[in-house]
């Protein structure tokens, strides 16, 4: 096993059991802005680690796209994250699919043309912010088992987080279509 | 015509199913889009108003035993909570002495407050005996116990009326904040997010008599 491969294996482990998953589950901006995003980001290190090769084509590409951003989805809905909070399978489950989740969009991404990766990172921004909104403007507990305090926080936190998501986008973007010229590669 | 649809066909089909897959994961999930929160979905899940309160035997606060689905004669107000929680339940639990302060004063004595514990190991009788005494003895609410040992069964009972409750990984309920109300044949007709105003209870029940 490689060095990187360890280090990744280590990665997930730590993030996935005591101490670090319950510590990370016990708030919500810890759970939604650290161990979402780190678990998503070690599917899409999964690829090249594994040494994936899957040139698939457009239509393929664009079904991975879907599932991926669907499962993604999926763990966003407050009664998938309580019930991520409150049992360990559960937990190990949103684990698992997060991580397929990320393979997904780094096995997907590439095979389609710039337009649609930049219409799916807006599209996917706007998906988070607009989660942000809710969570933080809402008088109610969303998430049973978080409190009000911690949800509000933690959609403030999010509307941060995709400004700046947003802003690393597009200029990932603008520079990716100034080097090739088009958008259809 | 038909050449020129099958590679459009094709194309189009993976994402179709992908499409389909995710479209009916959260469908179903949600039950049709209705219940994003564990709560929506426990209510959704119920069976409709009316229906009969849980098969539960309750112990008050002064040992009195009383069968919660054969509470008639009286309205009551029902809702659940337990000592050690810091989150809704002192909130319910001020809202439920203001509420019996108003039924005093208004001199309303067929509306009974029922408080009834999530966490029967821990809040015994004489720990919801202490409480309804520091808040006066009032004579219209009472504070119950379910006498079950299985608080897991206990639980799956009231989600089936539309009330979650689970426990965190510590083993502490977490609960929704609802409150039932019961009327004179016994039966659950309304129910409320949180501990509703006086006005609108009254209201409902003055719905109930039609």
């Amino acid at each position: 096993m490689s060095k990187l491969a360890s280090l990744w294996l280590a990665l997930t482990l730590a993030i996935s059991i005591p101490p670090l998953d319950p510590y990370l589950d016990g708030d919500m901006t810890r759970l939604m802005l650290i161990q979402v995003p780190t678990l998503i980001l070690l599917g899409v290190l999964l690829g090249p680690l594994m040494g994936v090769k899957f040139p698939m084509g457009q239509n393929f590409a664009f079904a991975g796209l879907i599932l991926g951003l669907g499962l993604v989805m999926f763990w966003m809905i407050p009664r998938s994250l309580d019930l991520a909070v409150v049992d360990s399978r559960i937990d190990a489950l949103m684990h698992l699919t997060l991580l397929a989740a990320g393979l997904m969009l780094r096995l997907s991404l590439p095979c389609l043309p710039l337009l649609i990766q930049m219409a799916a990172g807006i599209y996917a921004t706007a998906m988070a912010a607009s989660l942000g909104v809710i969570l933080n403007q809402t008088k109610e507990r969303i998430c049973a088992t978080f409190t009000l305090e911690q949800q509000q926080a933690a959609g403030s936190a999010i509307l941060w987080a995709c400004g700046l998501l947003l802003s690393i986008h597009l200029v990932w973007s603008l520079s990716r279509l100034v080097q090739t010229g088009t958008m259809d590669e | 015509m038909d050449r020129q649809l099958s590679p459009l066909i094709k194309a189009a089909l993976p994402s179709l199913v992908a499409l389909a897959l995710v479209w009916g994961l959260l469908n179903w999930w949600t039950l049709g889009f209705q219940a994003f929160t564990s709560y929506s979905h426990v209510r959704e899940s119920a069976a409709p108003l009316p229906q009969s309160p849980p098969r539960l035997t309750l112990i008050d606060q002064v040992g009195k035993p009383l069968q919660l689905d054969e509470l008639q004669g009286k309205y009551y107000l029902m809702t659940f909570g337990f000592l050690d929680c810091t989150g809704t339940c002192p909130v319910s639990m001020a809202a439920f002495n203001e509420i019996n302060g108003h039924l005093q004063s208004l001199g309303i004595d067929d509306l009974v407050l029922l408080t009834i514990t999530l966490d029967p190991a821990r809040d015994r009788q004489q720990h919801l005996h202490y409480v309804w005494q520091s808040f006066d003895s009032p004579a219209g609410w009472i504070l119950a116990r379910p006498q079950v040992q299985d608080i897991p069964a206990y639980w799956a009972k009231l989600r089936r009326m539309g009330m979650w409750v689970d426990q965190d990984k510590l083993g502490t309920p977490i609960h929704d904040d609802r409150s039932f109300l019961i009327n004179r044949a016994g039966m659950i007709v309304q129910s409320f997010a949180g501990v509703p105003p006086i006005e609108a209870l009254l209201e409902s029940i003055q719905r109930d008599q039609g």
